[in-house]
């Protein structure tokens, strides 16, 4: 176990030092130069030059992608052009407030999706049944950008209930978090559903059922941990996709997240604050599915069985 | 018993298949709406002039609600939202269809070959797929589109790129139960080419899952699409597109709801329908969760 | 003779699905008596899952129907009772060994909460249960300090043991035995076999053996009903059913037909010809007419009917020799 756990984390240097890689190359394929970033399209050619040589942008694209490991293995990840302030600086400032609405959003989706989705395969076909799959459905139709929109219109324009930007109270997080959590909880209730509807078919379920276990503890002691482990993966990726998919509703409530921040920067072609926020979400991503195949060791054996070998 | 399953397997595939398709209302509902927007794009011009209804200012008639002259009313500029919404659909059904193809192409390459060669091809690949897949997709096209510019073509490739991993996974998962059957064993002690097994015996036995997922995706490129132009990063203006015609109503909604109502209407009414037929498709492919 | 321990009437089971209704157990009748084994032999698809799942009323929801007659335990109508009283029965009175020993067994639980479930709802309290089960683990030669291990780590016929050791855990005075060796190595299987013998004639419980193999009838069971397409053609005694001197139903016959026969010279098996019908599409009159080799004309339009051939002694009704075929109708009026 230890083992595998120490594999994974060595795993994550080649996949960082990839990701670091793509984006760089990425950027670098960006039009625009730190130096008339820095100083403004007005300051004088001489100037602008100077500062990219400074930068070292005149180098070639690998000296530069090797400079930038050299330093962010040093613990430098550079100062963001735009503000001048460190880059991690920058990213934590802001941070905490797409972290909650990450949080609330995948917790929201939890809390509605197994549970709805357990309830529609053990009542297949049942009207609660219909009613889930068909609201999944269209929730998973619905742009959230929209949902937003008309969600302003009622709730803070005709009704003023909740306020339609910024951040501060709680009631600034319950618009944002909706909108990312209804897609999310929709994709995560169609696959409890299914899974459930697979594992109530297996035999040991009819097993558990000729031993004259009821029909509550049949799905609760045999047919729900072994149904819910594909759940919790894909939970946990699309936990990691929030974190870096905050922006749409960042963008709609005008809350000033990682997720603009980083619209602004990649539009910017802000290359440290871009290349540090992106192998930050990636690591976090990376955390995220270790905690999650542990969690599956944790309630399967033949994984821990596996992880263990 | 297998004196009928032989009897089966003599009626085409396909045809039972379609016959099960045919029985689900919703999935057949959601093909008819396709098939209707589908043809609302191709003829968009016929519908709706581009030059002189969806692209011509005109300050004398901006912002009038829906009414006759204008079924779903004018925007700021006076142009027309009925024509504007159906330029639009052309925009947002070739990106849905294109994205899912390219990725679908790409990603399917890419995971028969993992997954029919296996060792060191499959983890290469496998690997880098990985890598990109802990990029949060919205950044890396994002990325990319801030590399290649706007447009939809650009657009259209950032997209792609991003789902390409995906695609990948699952397509390599479907093709590595395959490999290790017996006609594929069949295959190669005969001789045939590497090429030759993957393109006609392991894709075909892997394509219902693969057409499935794909049906599934166009609903989210579509939506994905649509976001991206609200946020500026996708479709330019003037050119009509659902999510960016969403984003310059925003400062309109108070007054003119219906700018919001229209479009956004557009897209669910869209990806619902390619959400539905995938569905059905899925349950048609793979009756066995039906009973 | 007492009241019979099970006693199956004209039972008649279908699947409605999408598509098609399946008509899976058409009007059989059965008696078993306590102690006694019955094997229930017939191809794949004959029904004889169904009759089992339908005695313990786990056919699959919404799908299964019991469409006629009723099945008495001790007298008690199974089909009457309420579900809770239902599954006081299951597991404790009457309970099922299946197939796949391999998919049987919940791979998220040990072993040990899988055999102390079966306990701990029919009456043991958490003192008592975990005696028990290693006293039922290590009846069925397993050492009980592997009880904490999963599923996974055990071979497929251990797995089958441990199935075995739900099954009887609770003293049980029928037991089902869904083909319990198929999916067994040939050598283990008989090993399998022997012990549940021995335990079946240690707690004295009556079986049903579900099987294709007629050599496994043979050294387990007392009577014997074969079973095509959801109907019993022809049941008996062992000695009835197995004895070539006896009418035998052309099936039966065909049966023997295909198992070599070491004390004869036979250049080659004769298998039955054709295949299993369509359970969904059943041929008129008698259902084995198209593969029968002396099919008359009456069996393409007229079902025949059990006709008793008053085997051994002693026995009336269904317990004695029957046969469904239209070739033994001249020899009795019965219906």
């Amino acid at each position: 176990m230890h083992k595998y756990v120490i594999k994974r984390l060595l795993l994550l240097i080649p996949i960082l030092l990839g990701v670091a890689f793509i984006v760089f190359s990425i950027l670098s394929l960006t039009p625009g130069d730190p130096g008339t970033l820095i100083l403004g399209e007005t300051a004088p050619r001489e100037a602008i030059e100077k500062l990219n040589e400074q930068l070292g942008f005149n180098k070639p694209f690998l000296v530069r992608f090797a400079d930038y490991v050299i330093g962010a293995l040093h613990g430098d990840f550079g100062t963001s052009y735009r503000s001048g302030l460190p880059v991690f600086q920058e990213i934590f400032a802001r941070f905490s407030i797409t972290l909650t609405i990450a949080v609330l959003a995948i917790l929201t989706a939890l809390f509605v999706g197994i549970p709805a989705g357990i309830l529609s395969a053990v009542k297949q076909y049942s009207a609660a049944d219909v009613i889930s799959t068909v609201a999944a459905m269209l929730m998973a139709a619905i742009p959230g950008f929209w949902l937003g929109l008309m969600m302003i219109i009622l709730f803070s324009l005709k009704l003023g209930w909740l306020p339609s930007y910024g951040v501060g109270s709680f009631a600034h997080y319950i618009m944002p978090t909706l909108i990312l959590a209804i897609p999310c909880s929709a994709g995560l209730l169609r696959l409890t559903r299914t899974t459930m509807l697979e594992t109530i078919r297996q035999d040991y379920i009819r097993t558990a059922r000729a031993k004259g276990a009821s029909e509550t503890k049949v799905i609760w002691k045999h047919a729900l941990k072994n149904a819910l482990l594909p759940v919790i993966t894909v939970a946990g990726m699309e936990f990691g996709a929030l974190l870096g998919g905050t922006v749409i509703a960042e963008a709609v409530f005008s809350i000033p997240g990682v997720g603009m921040m980083l619209l602004t920067a990649i539009r910017m072609k802000d290359v440290p604050l871009v290349m540090a926020s992106v192998i930050f979400l990636a690591l976090l991503f990376c955390f995220i599915m270790l905690l999650i195949d542990l969690a599956h060791a944790f309630v399967d054996p033949r994984v821990k069985a596996m992880y263990s070998r | 018993m297998n004196n009928s399953e032989s009897k089966y397997k003599k009626r085409s595939q396909l045809g039972s298949i379609w016959k099960r398709l045919r029985k689900n209302k919703t999935a057949v509902a959601g093909l008819c709406v396709i098939c209707i927007f589908v043809l609302i794009a191709i003829f968009a011009d016929v519908i709706a002039d581009y030059s002189t209804m969806a692209i011509r200012m005109n300050a004398a008639e901006a912002l009038q609600p829906p009414g006759v002259g204008h079924l779903f009313g004018t925007d700021e500029y006076g142009r027309d939202v009925f024509a504007r919404v159906v330029h639009g659909s052309r925009v947002s059904i070739s990106i849905g269809l294109l994205t899912v193809s390219i990725a679908v192409a790409f990603g399917g390459l890419l995971g028969s070959i993992a997954g029919y060669f296996g060792g060191p091809v499959d983890n290469i690949i496998m690997r880098i797929m990985d890598t990109v897949m802990s990029i949060p997709a919205v950044l890396l096209t994002l990325s990319i589109v801030a590399a290649l510019g706007p447009g939809m073509v650009n657009l259209l490739w950032a997209m792609a790129i991003a789902t390409i991993p995906g695609f990948t996974r699952v397509i390599r998962s479907v093709v590595l139960p395959t490999v290790n059957q017996d006609f594929v064993e069949a295959a190669k002690a005969c001789g045939t080419s590497n090429r030759r097994i993957i393109l006609r015996h392991i894709i075909p036995n892997a394509i219902g899952p693969i057409i499935v997922q794909a049906t599934m995706a166009i609903s989210g490129m579509i939506l994905a699409a649509a976001a991206l132009s609200f946020i500026g990063m996708g479709i330019q203006p003037p050119r009509p597109e659902w999510g960016s015609m969403l984003s310059s109503a925003r400062e309109y909604m108070m007054n003119s709801p219906y700018l919001v109502v229209f479009p956004g209407l557009a897209i669910v009414t869209v990806a619902l329908s390619f959400n539905l037929f995938g569905d059905g498709l899925r349950d048609a492919l793979d009756p066995r969760l039906k009973n | 003779m007492g009241e019979a321990l099970l006693k199956i009437e004209d039972l008649w089971v279908r699947y409605n699905t999408d598509e098609t209704v399946v008509y899976a157990v058409n009007g059989i009748s059965l008696e078993l008596d306590k102690g006694e084994n019955l094997g229930l032999v017939g191809e794949t698809g004959a029904g004889k899952t169904t009759t089992a799942l339908s005695i313990l009323r786990l056919l699959p929801k919404g799908i299964g129907q019991v469409t006629g007659g009723s099945i008495l335990f001790e007298g008690i109508d199974l089909f009457g009772l309420k579900e809770g009283d239902m599954r006081n029965i299951r597991g404790s009175k009457i309970s099922m060994i299946f197939q796949d020993p391999m998919t049987s067994l919940n791979p998220v639980l040990t072993v040990g909460d899988q055999i102390s479930e079966v306990l701990l709802l029919h009456g043991y309290t958490k003192e008592t249960v975990q005696n028990r089960v290693d006293e039922m683990l290590e009846l069925v030669g397993i050492p009980s300090k592997r009880k904490a291990e999963y599923p996974h780590q055990f071979s497929g016929g251990m797995k089958q043991r441990i199935v075995i050791a739900i099954a009887l855990a609770c003293s049980p005075m029928l037991l089902i035995a869904d083909e319990p060796t198929t999916a067994l190595d040939v050598t283990i299987q008989a090993q399998v076999l022997e012990m549940m013998n021995d335990l079946k004639q240690q707690i004295n419980t009556s079986m049903i053996l579900i099987t294709h193999d007629l050599g496994v009838v043979a050294e387990m069971c007392d009577k014997v009903a074969i079973m095509y397409a959801g109907e019993i053609v022809e049941h008996g005694t062992l000695e009835d059913v197995y004895d070539p001197g006896r009418e035998h139903h052309p099936y039966t016959a065909g049966l023997f037909g295909s198992i070599p026969d070491l004390t004869k010279e036979e250049d080659r098996l004769s298998p039955i010809g054709g295949l299993t019908p369509d359970p969904a599409d059943l041929p008129a009159g008698c259902k084995f007419h198209p593969r029968c080799t002396r099919c008359m004309d009456i069996c393409r339009e007229a079902q025949p009917v059990d006709v008793d051939l008053a085997g051994d002694a002693g026995h009336t009704g269904h317990t004695g020799h029957t046969i469904k075929c239209h070739l033994f109708g001249q020899w009795s009026a019965q219906s």
